[in-house]
């Protein structure tokens, strides 16, 4: 999480562009299928995989996010992936031949395959919220029947995590230019924490007291209106087919196979 | 630790999606019964500071490795269990789209793993130990013990998820006790900050701790036992089945515990008894994977005669490869033909 | 002429024991803006947060639009009396303009185009219409008083409080904010420091201090009384010093090559 700023990401999601232009709902389901389509293939697909790069793709292109933003949260998510894939080899040596005189342990396969998920999905959850700004992801939720209650808090989180990163930075800061080193022992840091609490607490108090005097009553009643056009299900069904049809016609192997054995 | 698509297989994670889903509809509605208005501005304040709160890098003693607060168990501590729960819920899904924190689908798994145990099991620790007698003792107690404990419970299912779906060839046995002893003195740190900080609110505005322990004067919130059975059922379930198949497919590694505590190298009659049944229940209803933890191969590979030597498909040969790059080729194509059509388009100005 | 609030012998006592208000008694006229001025701590907040029933008094009544403050009828009263508050941060909280301006008339029950086109003509009339879906958090200074100001307006209220208006903001939107204020038509009650300002909008100002009444009367005339103002931990506004004036203007002149 550091050096990456959430405001970068966040940005982006309030573009205009094709692909911010459809409806959210649709990325949403979209996004979805395309996750659980990549995450059925066989623990050793490596060309099914390849063809399902043509979601974030083109999403990237049409949606005007740059690739760079892509591959930051892919880096940042791929450590755990390795770690846990790496083991793949170690314990899985059964030997693959790959072509003549030359074979690898499966496990190298299938963290191949690992691999490839991470990028897919990880590409994927960015792509959909650099193309889809956050309230209206709530808003999308909130159409697909989330509970009220989870919302609400999404959009109360998203409106005041900004501000409270803010107040954290500014502690960090006026902490740095107090001491002498860059670590902050445990003491000193539930200090900062215990600060930054007790404001959180008092705008909590706050905010309280605007919702009420403008007529809460516990349930958030605003929606904005969603328009559903010819074009989303176009999209939908577009995606939803691709994710069906890659899933079961491996193309690459296909294409593979014409080319190797003429 | 956060669970990750990419290790995840549909069927577990859709089953975790069920639960976690379930879960959340049943706090949304506890919550609306507990009918309290303070409460929404303060879960989506408190909500905010966690990722503020994660800002605060502190070096842990010792390892000089830096860590930061989690937040779940100061959540239920000031919120109660169904408004912690629904926060949390709501934190993961920021942290899974902004910070690729976990994943889509993963998102299941990861509620149940890091907001369901907090909630549902950290909150009736919470009532045992405090609410007869709110002291700073008892909270601080709390505070240490119940991440220590929920900690451990979601180290363990991230495994079960893991071994679950198969993706991973990591054994059971050695992956549990790599994440529950990293988890162990992680939920002491996160249980000492914890305490640190809700030691000072309780201190200083003791209110705030109070409104969670009994809401406007009414009795705090019980918790029914049955939500939390069921959780347990089903994992135990689910444990009991890995377990089975673990034992009979991976001698080697159990061998050498079950001989200390056997002597003899064998489980004394597995073919009856709990877990072979739970076993048997297991593979009837099939949902669950499909995998030879020791072959690797799934039942078609099996019955279509792949070798157990060779459990790869096709795909991986020298066909597979070329035809993998072609695919890519023409999928970057696309992307250029898109990118150089695409006509106008903006991204917005912050201000 | 109508009373658009009413306050008889209203006082409150924070939990703590802090008496925040002492047997206030105030009135405003329809469409009348009245200044409240006071050192902090006097009592200001307290009073706004009474008259808009967040806190209820512990003595004494209010009584808005001519209903009689009380916890029944809460509902009623806030669709009457609006409060900006000072920190736009706090009241700001839904993650767009547009849904948070729509929050008070949602909550009140309007829906679908209604509602929208309440909405919009707010937002034309501070002129923020073209940043609907914009984030509050990513608003200026300026813009968030105004998106503030819209939310509250947008409820049709009879009188509006305004909270320190004017604070942390520079020099231009403050004009434009003291401008967009003196063209609403509703009851206004302004509070705060920035005197200027009450100065420029407000005919009438009532002296806050320590929970009391000490003064109340023509702004120009209160305001200028140099020992009021001092016992009321205030000063009195520049533009209202006589030979502050002249020592502004001969500053102004060419810079002599004095040692001082």
């Amino acid at each position: 999480m550091s050096g990456f700023s959430i405001d970068v990401l966040d940005s982006f999601g309030y573009g205009d562009s094709l692909m911010h232009r459809i409806d959210p709902r649709a990325k949403v389901l979209a996004t979805f299928g395309f996750v659980v389509a990549v995450v059925s293939f066989n623990k050793y697909e490596l060309s099914g995989l390849m063809p399902f790069f043509l979601l974030p793709m083109a999403t990237v292109a049409l949606g005007f996010l740059p690739i760079r933003l892509v591959l930051n949260r892919v880096l940042a998510a791929l450590p755990f992936i390795v770690l846990i894939g790496i083991f793949n080899p170690v314990f899985d040596r059964a030997p693959v031949m790959l072509w003549d005189g030359f074979q690898i342990r499966a496990g190298w396969i299938s963290f191949a395959s690992i691999l490839l998920r991470g990028i897919l999905c990880v590409s994927a959850a960015v792509t959909l919220i650099g193309t889809t700004s956050f309230p209206r992801f709530i808003a999308a939720l909130q159409a697909l029947k989330v509970p009220d209650a989870l919302a609400t808090q999404l959009m109360l989180i998203y409106r005041y995590l900004f501000l409270l990163i803010g107040q954290a930075r500014a502690t960090r800061r006026a902490r740095s230019l107090r001491s002498a080193s860059d670590k902050t022992p445990l003491g000193l840091a539930s200090s900062m924490l215990v600060a930054l609490l007790n404001r959180t607490l008092d705008l909590a108090q706050a905010v309280w007291m605007a919702m009420k005097a403008r007529g809460f009553d516990t349930r958030l009643k605003v929606t904005r209106p969603m328009n559903w056009r010819p074009a989303d299900s176009f999209y939908l069904a577009l995606v939803a087919a691709g994710s069906v049809l890659f899933r079961f016609w491996p193309l690459g192997e296909w294409l593979g196979r014409m080319i190797v054995t003429k | 630790m956060h669970m990750a698509d990419a290790l995840l297989s549909p069927s577990v994670g859709l089953c975790f999606m069920a639960l976690s889903g379930g879960a959340l509809v049943y706090s949304a509605r506890k919550l609306r019964e507990e009918d309290d208005e303070r409460k929404t501005a303060l879960m989506g304040v408190l909500g905010a500071f966690v990722f503020a709160a994660q800002m605060i890098n502190f070096t842990i003693p010792g390892t000089g490795s830096s860590g930061h607060l989690v937040g779940g168990v100061l959540l239920i501590m000031l919120l109660g269990p169904y408004a912690a729960f629904i926060t949390l819920t709501s934190v993961l899904i920021v942290q899974a789209l902004f910070f690729a924190d976990g994943g889509i689908l993963a998102l299941g798994c990861n509620v149940w793993n890091m907001a369901f145990y907090p909630a549902f099991v950290g909150w009736p620790i919470y009532r045992l130990l405090v609410s007869k007698n709110p002291s700073r003792l008892r909270i601080s107690l709390a505070a240490v013990v119940i991440p220590v404990i929920t900690l451990q419970m979601g180290a363990l299912t991230v495994v079960l998820q893991t071994a679950l779906s198969g993706r991973s060839e990591l054994p059971f046995d050695k992956f549990i006790l790599l994440m529950s002893g990293i988890h162990l003195p992680i939920g002491l740190i996160e249980g000492l900050v914890t305490a640190a900080v809700i030691n000072f609110v309780f201190q200083i505005r003791p209110e705030a701790v109070q409104a969670a322990l009994a809401p406007e004067g009414k009795p705090a919130p019980k918790l029914s036992l049955r939500p939390l059975l069921f959780a347990l059922a089903v994992i135990t379930l689910l444990a009991a089945g890995i377990l089975s198949r673990f034992a009979s497919s991976n001698p080697d590694g159990l061998e050498w515990s079950v001989n200390k505590v056997y002597g003899s190298g064998e489980l004394p009659a597995p073919e009856k008894g709990i877990i072979a049944r739970i076993a048997k229940l297991q593979e009837k209803t099939a949902f669950l994977p499909d995998y030879d933890f020791k072959s690797g191969m799934n039942p078609k590979q099996e019955k279509s005669g792949a070798e157990a030597g060779s459990p790869v498909s096709a795909g991986t040969s020298l066909s597979g490869i070329v035809g993998s790059l072609i695919v890519l080729g023409m999928v970057g194509l696309a992307g250029l033909v898109m990118f150089k059509l695409r006509g106008k388009g903006a991204r917005a100005q912050k201000t | 002429m109508n009373i658009a609030v009413r306050t008889q012998n209203l006082s409150y006592t924070y939990p703590d024991g802090t008496r925040a208000l002492k047997g206030v008694n105030l009135s405003i006229d329809t469409g009348e803006c009245l200044g409240l001025v006071g050192a902090a701590g006097s009592g200001k907040s307290t009073l706004a947060m009474c008259l808009v029933g967040l806190l209820m008094p512990g003595q004494g009544r209010v009584e808005v639009s001519g209903i009689e403050l009380s916890k029944k009828n809460l509902s009623q009263v806030r669709k009457r009396i609006g409060l900006v508050f000072q920190n736009p941060d706090e009241q700001l909280f839904m993650p767009t303009v547009y849904e948070d301006v729509a929050f008070g008339p949602a909550q009140a029950g309007l829906t679908g185009d209604a509602l929208e086109n309440r909405v919009k003509k707010i937002l034309a009339q501070l002129g923020l219409e073209k940043l609907p879906d914009k984030f509050p958090g990513h608003l200026s200074g300026g813009q968030k008083k105004l998106a503030a100001l819209a939310g509250i307006l947008v409820m049709e209220p009879d009188t509006i409080v305004l909270d320190e208006p004017s604070a942390n903001l520079d020099p231009a939107n403050r004009r434009k904010l003291i401008n967009y204020l003196r063209a609403l038509n509703n009851s206004k009650i302004v509070i705060g420091h920035d005197l200027e300002m009450i100065l420029d909008l407000c005919r009438r100002v009532i002296v806050l201090s320590e929970g009391e009444i000490i003064a109340e009367g023509d702004s120009a005339q209160v305001l200028s009384d140099e020992a009021l103002m001092q016992r009321a931990c205030l000063e009195v506004p520049h533009s209202l010093l006589a030979h502050h004036k002249s020592q502004t203007l001969s500053r102004l002149s060419p810079p002599k090559a004095d040692p001082h």
